[in-house]
């Protein structure tokens, strides 16, 4: 799976999770996801749990980061990462 | 005279903590609009004997009768109350605490995990932490995932925090199944735990211990050893304090100082323990932060110019707590302009998880 396909999965999580509270077209990409879609820590971790499952990877603790639950394209690089890794 | 610091900013340059709250300047303790708060966790060790030096030291009436004032958490992201507290209430809550916890928190490696809304009863903690261990670290920020990799770096025994911090660590752990030998107390306050947490934390060997408390009056009681049982279970009074049920089961506080305060919640005294039982007015807790659904239906009702809206919290299909709103159905079509009204005047914790229309 290349950045691009990572991106758009993550965005059509975000999209089928998220639209029938917010309009979706806007969605952040660099940053401030959180804030947009108005989660909380602990939804924020829901998140990465379920992205888990959707990517087959496993994230580590040291992983664990701010920009990992709030930024579209820091998520896609380090899940990319992961799936190269993985391999 | 009153000196205004941000407490964060300060503990990244000094963790000398006790000479800014006991000195003889009124203190105002207030967050400097944009700065960062601590991604990572700031190390706070001390040197004990000094410290020792020090509280023999701070007898003096000037300097424990100024005062120290911080904000308690708002209703809206901007809205914040005032609150004042003498720096002698803080010592004498310290001393009491001690008696309480030396044997919790002597010579453990010891993590404060807290937003900034909680800064105020952080103080206390964080000064015994220092008189009691020589490895104490802090982390305070309004990205608490950040926290969680803290955590399992640092590999705390001691673990200081939010009742929505520990669902997190929970929900983290269990969901990697991880262990944690290092862990062996978690002392917390803000909210009775749900007893699926107080379970999951005993099944790994850790000890709860609960702090019950307001803002205003600091700690009111502890209880060393939280059964997933008695969840409600406060504990015993702290010993510089009085506590008085009112006719109506209010938990009303003195201090030595004479001061008075009501804190809204109803309880009772079992063998001598204090066991909360709810609140007087409409708040409740979501992952242990306090909201009052009154409040908060109304300020929707007033962000989004409405006549009516309900806020309820309600268990979703997993059990946890969520809040749903109800909104005339006219609202479903144009949900792009009024949602970002809700998100950007509300604290995240308490925007609707679920929107319902009719």
């Amino acid at each position: 799976m290349d950045k691009t396909e990572i991106k758009e999965k993550i965005i059509q999580y975000f999209k089928s999770k998220y639209q029938d509270k917010i309009d979706m077209e806007n969605i952040p990409e660099d940053g401030g996801l959180m804030a947009f879609l108005g989660t909380d820590s602990l939804q924020s971790l829901e998140i990465l749990i379920d992205m888990e499952s959707q990517f087959g990877i496993e994230i580590t603790d040291d992983l664990l980061s701010f920009q990992l639950v709030d930024n579209i394209n820091h998520m896609t690089d380090k899940f990319s990462d992961l799936l190269c890794a993985s391999k | 005279m009153c000196q205004q610091i941000d407490i964060e900013i300060f503990l990244k340059q000094s963790s000398e903590i006790e000479n800014l709250i006991f000195s003889s300047e009124n203190i105002e303790i207030k967050k400097i609009e944009g700065t960062e708060v601590a991604s990572t966790s700031v190390s706070l060790n001390s040197s004990q004997s000094n410290l020792e030096n020090f509280y023999r030291s701070i007898t003096e009436e000037k300097r424990l009768f100024s005062k120290i004032s911080m904000y308690s958490s708002g209703t809206t992201k901007k809205s914040r109350t005032r609150v004042f507290r003498t720096k002698k209430s803080i010592l004498n809550e310290l001393n009491s605490l001690k008696e309480k916890l030396s044997s919790v928190l002597s010579t453990k490696k010891i993590f404060i995990s807290v937003t900034p809304n909680h800064s105020f009863g952080l103080i206390p903690g964080l000064l015994l932490s220092r008189q009691l261990s020589t490895s104490v670290s802090l982390h305070c920020g309004l990205k608490p995932i950040e926290a969680l990799n803290q955590i399992f770096q640092i590999q705390p025994n001691v673990i200081y925090t939010t009742p929505s911090h520990l669902r997190m660590l929970q929900q983290w752990v269990e969901k990697k199944s991880i262990a944690m030998p290092f862990l062996e107390t978690v002392i917390y306050a803000g909210a009775p735990l749900h007893e699926d947490i107080i379970s999951f934390y005993h099944s790994i060997g850790v000890r709860l211990v609960c702090i019950y408390g307001t803002t205003q009056t600091g700690v009111i009681s502890i209880q060393l050893n939280v059964e997933h049982d008695s969840p409600n279970n406060c504990g015993d009074i702290l010993p510089h304090l009085s506590v008085t049920l009112s006719e109506e089961q209010e938990v009303i506080v003195s201090d030595s100082l004479g001061l008075i305060f009501e804190t809204g919640d109803i309880a009772k005294f079992v063998n001598g323990k204090l066991i909360f039982n709810k609140r007087k007015d409409c708040i409740v807790f979501k992952n242990g932060n306090k909201i009052d659904l009154e409040m908060l239906s109304n300020l929707i009702k007033e962000l989004l110019r409405l006549e009516k809206v309900e806020v309820r919290l309600e268990k979703n299909i997993s059990g946890q707590p969520q809040l749903v709103c109800t909104l005339p159905s006219y609202q479903k079509q144009c949900r792009n302009e009024w949602f970002p009204v809700i998100r950007d005047n509300l604290p995240n914790y308490a925007i609707p998880d679920l929107f319902q229309y009719q």
